[in-house]
This record gives structure tokens, sequence and C-alpha cells, in this order.
């Protein structure tokens, strides 16, 4: 597994996670990811509009159209049930790799 | 100031964003929001707009991979590639064009088939010409020093003259290397036909040469075992090609050991000094060994031909220094040997040398009708190869501009949604090359499977394995080039023209400007289809005229047995008698002259004439015994026949009409020539091709043979097969070491004109293909027209119209298009074989009933294409065709 593979699935946790904190949007989503990472996750930020949009069509998230505080048209996203359901399921996932590798290292930190 | 313009840029990359089909209007007002906030960010931070701009715009993918995500969202297919992009392996617009093209193949089944099978027979056909022109053109080309190579010609005494002898002295190839600085080497070489090489028990019979030491290192035949300039030095050594080694001594190794070798002249222990490989199909020399001429140089009788300038027995090679010395060689040549025989070569410019990679196909040799000027056949063949993939191109363009009107309405939707011209120009190039392509594979394996059968046809006699693979490779890659261009340009330019306004107002009659050069092309393609039938009828009707014309000589019923051996040939008299006591056997003579070969040939003699004039006279010479003109059935004009009667008559001669001719005597008979008086006059006979005049002919009563000699024998005509048996026998009976071999003299005179045998039948063969192809074509733009009309014709038939003047209305139009490519063709067709007659000193008639008889052809042929279509359209019922209007 490349690790550009691994970034890819981490999208969904990623968006769902930041989501869940409230309702945001395309351009915000992107900045909270990379500020939060310290740009250490490096996405095509521009590709993330399409994930949002299969999530939206999984039944994950809920869009809606919005005035910004500019007076543009802003696409605004919501968690929906589905989707929080969905985010401790991979919360969970996450949390048992996390803790699994943890441990391998660890044990093999001692017997270096 | 910068007058960067942030809205302007906005909308342009809005723009090109929505120049992918993936990207709906709500992805782009989503992604512009997003663009704008992170400009809005980066200028608070001090960027400047433009900079801004740049940097957020960068972090956007490019807009076919966006749609494709947001299309990916969208879709259920498995790939989730949208339709409009092409699968990652092939650039955008060839697929889309793929795709209209096996569209179209799909809806217009007929005009396809005819388009593909047309395409690609022709183009199998050009190959296999092609390739067969390819390999002639090889020959000899594998010598590494083949541009310094030349052969020695002596051209023919006639000023006007353009044929030479290539037989020379042997001492000319030395005098060549000492006495002219340009030429660095020489060599000399003499046949040596039906040699019997023994060893033990077993015999061979094998063609091979007599070569010098200097033969191996002029010619790049690859020398497997022996040292090339030791090999052929010595007397009585001989080098075998590793095909003839192996099937003489098997696995053994033969170098070192002995060989007996008889011939005609020459009986030795020959020793083996060296393997060669067997030469290669294209090389002008072939042979399966070689002696060395000094073996022939010790032999008592035969040394002096090494000495004299007066024994043309040997041709003549030479390597230059330079190949541009030529014509310095060709002067300094001359001033050799002309210093060496003042009354022979008195032409200005007696010597020709033949560049060695010239002789397959440019050879003018006296008297060597069958294989000289090859050229011209290959200039043939490729005419009508390139005929043949003209026309079948034309077929198919022709196609594809008739079913336009189909596309009309496509095309329009292209141009309306803004397609160019150079886009529409693009796609029906494509399609064409599509069809070429798929037409390409077919025509593939037709080569494949037809190209040893076709090549035997055209007489070199092929295999897959004898092509060279890159040269192929390039025809076939050229080919395709070609005929995709030319049978899709024309079509693309036409199509692409169209006008979308007047199209979908239905102003159709304004677009039909195809129409006047499909015309053109249907006179072309027609002209050369009567070009082709007025060939195939000419050459055809000379053959029949050489077969029927009467020669001079009766050539039925003649078999001919070759002597090869001296002791064959002392018991050859005892043979005679022994034969004619057999019924079946009527007369039977001993010679070394048919009148399909005469014996000796006799150049540059002098005569003195009558009014005192010196001539050179050039001579038949043919030797036999008294029965020689009545088993060849020739006559006597004046005087009379050799006698037993007369004792003196073996110091007598005969002439033929041509000699007395050229020598100018008014009374032949009693008249002297080389202190023999002459007797009688032979009526003229042809005795070589009827490319050739009569010349003149010397016959006497001498059993004293210097080259072939064979036993003539005329039989009679019931159960030649039981007679052939008792000669057989007889000839076993009486010759022991020599195996019987015969031939009839038809047979072999049949094979003189092998070349045109074939010549004829292979262009009758493509001529057949070409008028198929025509015909192909004709009805495809007869099924289009009718199709086109058909309302027309309906309307027509409820007015009243008779089926029969609807069928005449339609095949009028291609009708007159025949007649007018008649028109056009008859000249060119005759002027082309007019030429080609012109290389026969006798020639069929050609007369004007040629051109009425394919007028009418080409007629039947159009008026059935045509006709088969409109008959049906005329008696179809009008309800049907307008029924929707």
């Amino acid at each position: 597994m490349s690790s550009k593979t691994l970034t890819a699935a981490a999208y969904k946790p990623v968006i769902l996670s930041i989501l869940q904190a409230g309702e945001s949007y395309g351009y915000q989503i992107i900045k909270k990811v990379r500020n939060a990472s310290g740009g250490k996750l490096e996405w095509p930020s521009s590709l993330l509009y399409p994930v949002l949009h299969r999530l939206e069509k999984e039944g994950l998230i809920q869009s809606q159209w919005k005035l910004s505080e500019k007076g543009r048209m802003r696409r605004t996203y919501r968690i929906t049930e589905l989707g929080q359901k969905e985010l401790s399921a991979e919360k969970q996932l996450w949390f048992n790799v996390h803790n699994t590798l943890i441990k391998f290292w660890k044990t093999a930190e001692v017997l270096d | 100031m910068n007058n960067f313009d942030l809205e302007k840029a906005i909308k342009n990359w809005k723009k090109s964003l929505f120049k992918d089909p993936g990207l709906e209007e709500s992805h782009v007002i989503e992604l512009e929001e997003g663009l704008r906030e992170e400009i809005e960010e980066l200028t608070e931070e001090g960027m400047n707009e433009e900079q801004a701009f740049l940097r957020a715009s960068k972090e956007f993918a490019p807009a076919d991979v966006l749609g494709g995500e947001f299309y990916k969202v969208r879709t259920t297919r498995r790939s989730g590639r949208p339709p409009w992009q092409a699968p990652r392996f092939m650039p955008s617009l060839l697929w889309h064009y793929l795709k209209t093209s096996l569209r179209k193949i799909k809806r217009q089944k007929i005009h396809s088939l005819i388009n593909v099978t047309g395409l690609s027979v022709g183009m199998a056909c050009f190959l296999m010409i092609m390739t067969s022109v390819q390999f002639e053109m090889s020959y000899d080309r594998f010598h590494e020093k083949s541009d310094r190579l030349f052969r020695i010609g002596i051209r023919n005494s006639e000023p006007e003259a353009t044929d030479y002898s290539i037989t020379t002295p042997a001492i000319l190839s030395e005098s060549l290397i000492n006495h002219i600085p340009e030429v660095k080497n020489a060599g000399i070489i003499q046949r040596s036909r039906n040699a019997v090489f023994q060893t033990g028990s077993e015999t061979f019979t094998e063609d091979g040469l007599f070569a010098d030491e200097n033969f191996l290192d002029l010619f790049s035949f690859e020398l497997l075992r022996g040292h090339p300039s030791e090999a052929l030095k010595t007397p009585n050594s001989v080098v075998l090609t590793d095909v003839l080694a192996q099937k003489i001594f098997g696995s053994e190794d033969p170098v070192g050991k002995n060989l007996r070798y008889k011939s005609r002249l020459l009986d030795y222990d020959l020793n083996i000094t060296g393997i060669v490989k067997h030469p290669p199909k294209n090389s002008h020399l072939q042979f399966d060994y070689l002696v060395s001429t000094s073996t022939m140089a010790s032999h008592p009788s035969l040394s002096e031909w090494f000495q004299t300038w007066d024994i043309d027995a040997f041709y003549t090679y030479a390597e230059l220094q330079q190949n541009q010395s030529k014509t310095i060689v060709e002067q300094k040549a001359a001033n050799l040997i002309r210093e060496a025989r003042p009354q022979i070569y008195k032409r200005e410019d007696p010597v020709y040398l033949q560049p060695v990679t010239d002789i397959h196909l440019k050879s003018q040799v006296s008297g060597a009708t069958a294989s000289n000027n090859r050229i011209q056949t290959l200039y043939f063949f490729s005419t009508i190869a390139l005929l043949i993939l003209m026309i079948a191109g034309i077929n198919s363009m022709n196609i594809s501009t008739a079913l336009a009107e189909t596309r009309a309405k496509e095309i329009s939707m292209r141009k309306v949604i803004g397609a160019r011209r150079a886009q529409l120009v693009r796609q029906f190039l494509g399609e064409s090359y599509v069809f070429t392509c798929l037409a390409m594979v077919f025509a593939l394996l037709i080569f494949l499977a037809l190209f040893p059968v076709f090549s035997r046809f055209l007489g070199n006699d092929l295999s897959l394995s004898h092509v060279e693979k890159m040269p192929l490779v390039l025809s076939i890659l050229i080919t395709l080039l070609f005929v995709g261009a030319f049978s899709g340009i024309y079509p693309s330019l036409v199509l692409s023209a169209f006008q979308p306004t007047s199209i979908l107002k239905k102003q159709t009659g304004t677009w039909i400007r195809g129409k006047k050069t499909r015309n053109l092309l249907v006179i072309f393609q027609f002209s050369a289809v009567v070009v082709l039938m007025i060939g195939t009828i000419v050459i055809t009707r000379q053959l029949n005229y050489i077969k029927n014309k009467n020669l001079g000589y009766e050539r039925e019923h003649v078999v001919i047995l070759p002597l090869n051996e001296d002791e064959t040939i002392k018991k050859s008299q005892v043979l005679k008698t022994r034969l004619l006591e057999y019924s079946g056997v009527q007369r039977a003579t001993v010679t070394d002259s048919s009148p399909l070969s005469m014996g000796v040939s006799i150049g540059g003699a002098s005569f003195k004439k009558e009014n005192g004039e010196t001539i050179k006279m050039d001579y038949y010479l043919a030797q036999g015994d008294h029965d020689f003109l009545q088993v060849f059935g020739m006559k006597i004009a004046k005087g009379r026949d050799f006698s037993k009667e007369f004792t003196a008559d073996s110091e007598s001669i005969l002439v033929n009409e041509a000699f007395v001719k050229k020598v100018g005597w008014k009374e032949p008979i009693g008249k002297q020539f080389k202190n023999s008086s002459v007797i009688g006059v032979v009526e003229d006979f042809h005795f070589d091709t009827l490319h050739k005049r009569i010349e003149p002919a010397v016959f006497t009563l001498s059993q004293d043979f210097f080259g072939r000699v064979n036993l003539a024998v005329r039989i009679r005509p019931d159960n030649p097969k039981r007679t052939l048996d008792e000669i057989r026998r007889t000839f076993n009976q009486t010759s022991t070491s020599q195996n019987f071999n015969y031939y009839f003299l038809d047979d072999a005179f049949n094979r003189l004109y092998r070349n045109e045998q074939r010549l004829a039948s292979t262009i009758s063969y493509l001529e057949g293909l070409a008028i198929i192809l025509g015909f192909m074509g004709l009805f495809g733009l007869a099924t289009y027209a009718t199709q086109r009309r058909s309302k027309e014709i309906g309307i027509r038939k409820v007015l009243g119209a008779s089926a029969l003047s609807i069928v005449r209305m339609i095949s009028s139009e291609f009708i007159i298009l025949v007649v007018v490519s008649n028109i056009i063709a008859w000249p060119v067709g005759y002027i082309f074989l007019r030429r080609w007659l012109q290389g026969y000193a006798y020639r069929c008639s050609f007369g004007f009933e040629i051109f009425v008889l394919t007028g009418l052809g080409t007629l039947l042929i159009a008026l059935l294409a045509v006709g088969l279509q409109t008959i049906k359209a005329a008696y179809s019922n009008p309800v049907e065709s307008i029924r929707y209007e």
C-alpha cells in the first residue's frame, strides 16, 4: 500500500470529522486540513470537491446552497446521521490500526 | 502599473473548466467560490491579485481530471471513464473517429463491403507485385564491389543497333589489367552445361562455370572452405557449392578429394580445392561448381583459345578503380581491341561496359531475346499494380462522397456545435485510414496466402523466405499512408465544405458538388479498365499469331536427344540407323543445330561483294547430315538439298534466303563462299523468337562438331509414347555412359515464349480483377443513385412513366461515362500496345475491331452493374417510396 492510497483513504474520516464539528464548505475544509496537518498531508486540494460529492451520494453528508457573507453562492455541507455512524466506525478502524502499529513499533524499539 | 483584471482571469478560468463535459455549472460555481476565497486570503496576506490568482488556480487540477472525478461520482460505469474521454492509451480524437467510422461501417454494409474488399484486394495485389519487383531490382547488388563491376560487351557493328554480344576473347581480361590502369581487376567465365561428375559408380549431371583465379575476388560469393585466390588457380581445380558437395559426398569432408569430370570437351580428374556457398537467387550467375579456366587452357586443343584474339568464347568481367572512369575505360578498351583486330571492330564505340547490376534487367545481348530487357515487363506490372490500386482507391473515394448526403446532418451538427473545417477534414481522413487499415489486415492475409502462387505466376518463383523484411514493411507502411490519403483527401475536402445553414434548410441542391469530380473519377477508372482490356486482347492475339504462324519448318512430332558424351557422339550414326528400323520413326539426323538454336554463330567474317564492296558478315552455321532439312521440314527454294548421290557435297554448302539477300547474289547457285560452292538455297525459316528478323545462315554436311550435338528424330504422330519407349530402349542399348534425355521441339518452342505467355496470363487475370473492382464501384454508385432518387422514381411512376423509361433514365448517366472513358482510353491503349508490338519483327494485326470489342465489353459490364439496381428500383411499388411524405 503506497502512502498515496493511504492519504486517499484518510479523506473520508478527515472530512467527516471536520463536519462533525459543524457545517462547513469546500475551501474551509481544505484550509482546516492544511492547518491541522501542518501541510504534511499533501492533497491536490481541488480534488476534495469530487470527494465531497461522492460522500453526499453515499448519504454520509448533505449539501445546501447558501449565500456567503460576500454575497456569493456557496455550497455548504453537513454531516448526516448515517455519516456519524460511519465516522464512529471509521474511528474505531483507524484506532485499531494505530494501536496495533504502535505496539509493534514499541516492542521493536525495546528489542533494538 | 500592472493591468491585471482579476474578473477576466476568473472568467477565462471558468471557461476552461466548462470545456470538460464532466463539469456541470453547479460544480464550477462551487469551485469558483473556493478559488475566490483563497485569492482573497492570499491578497490579505499581502500578495497582489495576479500572484494570488496564479497561486490559487495552480492548486486546481486540470479541467479534464476534475471533470473525470466528478463524472466518476455520478456514473455507474465500472471503469469510471467518461465516454467522451479516450481510453488512456489513445489520443482523444482518434478514439472518437474510430467509433464514428465503425458505426458508419455498421450502417452502410454494402458500401463498406465494396470499399474494404476493393481496397484489400487492390493492396494485396499491389504489395505482391511490388515485392516481386523489388526482388527483381535487387539482382547482383549483394556483391561488395557491385558499383564498380562491369561486364564487357562488344557492340553490334551496325551503327544503329543497340545490342551487343558478351562473348569476348580470353586474353581481353589480361590485357585490360595490363594496359589500362583504371582497371583494377578482371576475370573470365565460361558456362559449363550438363557436365557429368563421377565418383565411384554414381554420376551427377550439373551446370556450372569455368572461372579464373580472380573470380572469387571480383564477386562476393562466400567461400566456405579454401583460399579465394588459390582455389581456382591451378589446372584441374574445382570448387563445389555446399549444396552439390552435400549431394555428392553427404556429410564427408570433400576438400582434397578427387572427382571425375566429363563434358563435351574435357575429361579430367579434378581436385576439390574449396567449397563455396550456393549463389543467392538474385545472382545472375548461377552455378553448382566452378572449374578453373587453367584446366581448359592446359587442354592441347583448347590452349589456343587463350592466346588468340580471334575466338570469342568467354565472358569478361572487370572491376574498375572507381565507377566514374567507365567511359575512359570503354575508350581505352576499344583502342585495345581495334589494335588487335582492326578489320573487325569498325564501329566508333565497340566496347560497352555494362554495370553488373544492370545485367538482370537491362541486358541487350544479341540473340538472347528471352532474357533481354526484363525491365519492360517490370514496368508493365508496376503500372498495372498502380492502376489497380487507384481503381480501388477511387471506389472508396466515390462511395464516401456519394454517401455524403446521408451524413450531411451529422456534418452540419458538428459545424454548428463548433467543429472547425480542419477538424472535419481530420475526421474524414481518419475514417479513410480506418478503412484502409482494416483492408490492409485482409490484404496481408491474402498476401501471406497467395504470394508464392502469385510469384510463380510472375515468373520469379519466390517464397516468403526470399522476401527481405525491411523493404516489405516499408512498402506496407507507404501503401497504407498513400491509399489512406488518396481515398480520403478528396471526400474529406468535399464533406467538410458543406454549409450547415443550407443543409439544415434542406437546400440539398447546393452541395452536390462532388458529382462532377465523381464522374471524372469513374471515367478515369473505366479508362484504366479499357486500356488493360485492350492490352489483354492484343497480347493474347500476338501470342496466337506466333503459335499459328508458319515459321518455315514443322515443329510438331520432333524429338531431340542431346548427346553429351564423346562416346555417345561417336556412336550417333549407329544409333540413327537403329532407330530408323522402327516404324514409328520417320527420319533422324545428327546435327549441332535445331531451328530454335543454330549451331555456331560466326561474327565479323569479312565478305567481298560482287560490286567490290567489303561487308562484315554475321551468320549462323548449322552442321548436320543429309537428313537435316527433311527432319525439320524445311524447304528448298532454289537448287537442291544435299544428296548421297553427289560425293562432292561434303565440300558444298546450302545457304538461306536471308544470306543471299545480304550478299546480294542474283544467281546464288554455284557461287563460292569460303571456298565452298553453294548448291541450294533454303527457304527462310525463323530460328529465334519472332522478336528477331531472320539472319543469314549456312548449312554444311559436316560431322566435325564443335559445340553441342543433338540427334533429332521425326516420329509418326500416332502413338508417340510407344515410339518414345522404343527410342529410349535403343538409346540405352547403344550408349552405356549417358542417361537418356529428350525434349520435344514444340515444347522448347513454347518455352521461348514463356515470358510472353506469362505476361499474357498475368495481365488477363489482373484485368479480370480490375473489371471486378470497376464493376463493384459502379454498382455502389448505382445503388446510391437509385436510393437517392427513389421518391422521384415513385412520382414518375405514379404519373405514368414506364419501367423501361426509368431504367433508361438512370442508366444513361452511367453509360455516357463509360462511353467517354472508352474514347479516352482507345488512343492511350493504341500508343502503348503499338510500342509493345514494335518489339516483334513480325506482328499480328491491330485493327479497329479490338476497340469495338472493348467498347462493347465495358458497356455490357456497366449495364450489368447499373441495371441490377435500376431495374429493381423501376419495378418497385411507388407507394413504398412516396408513402412517407
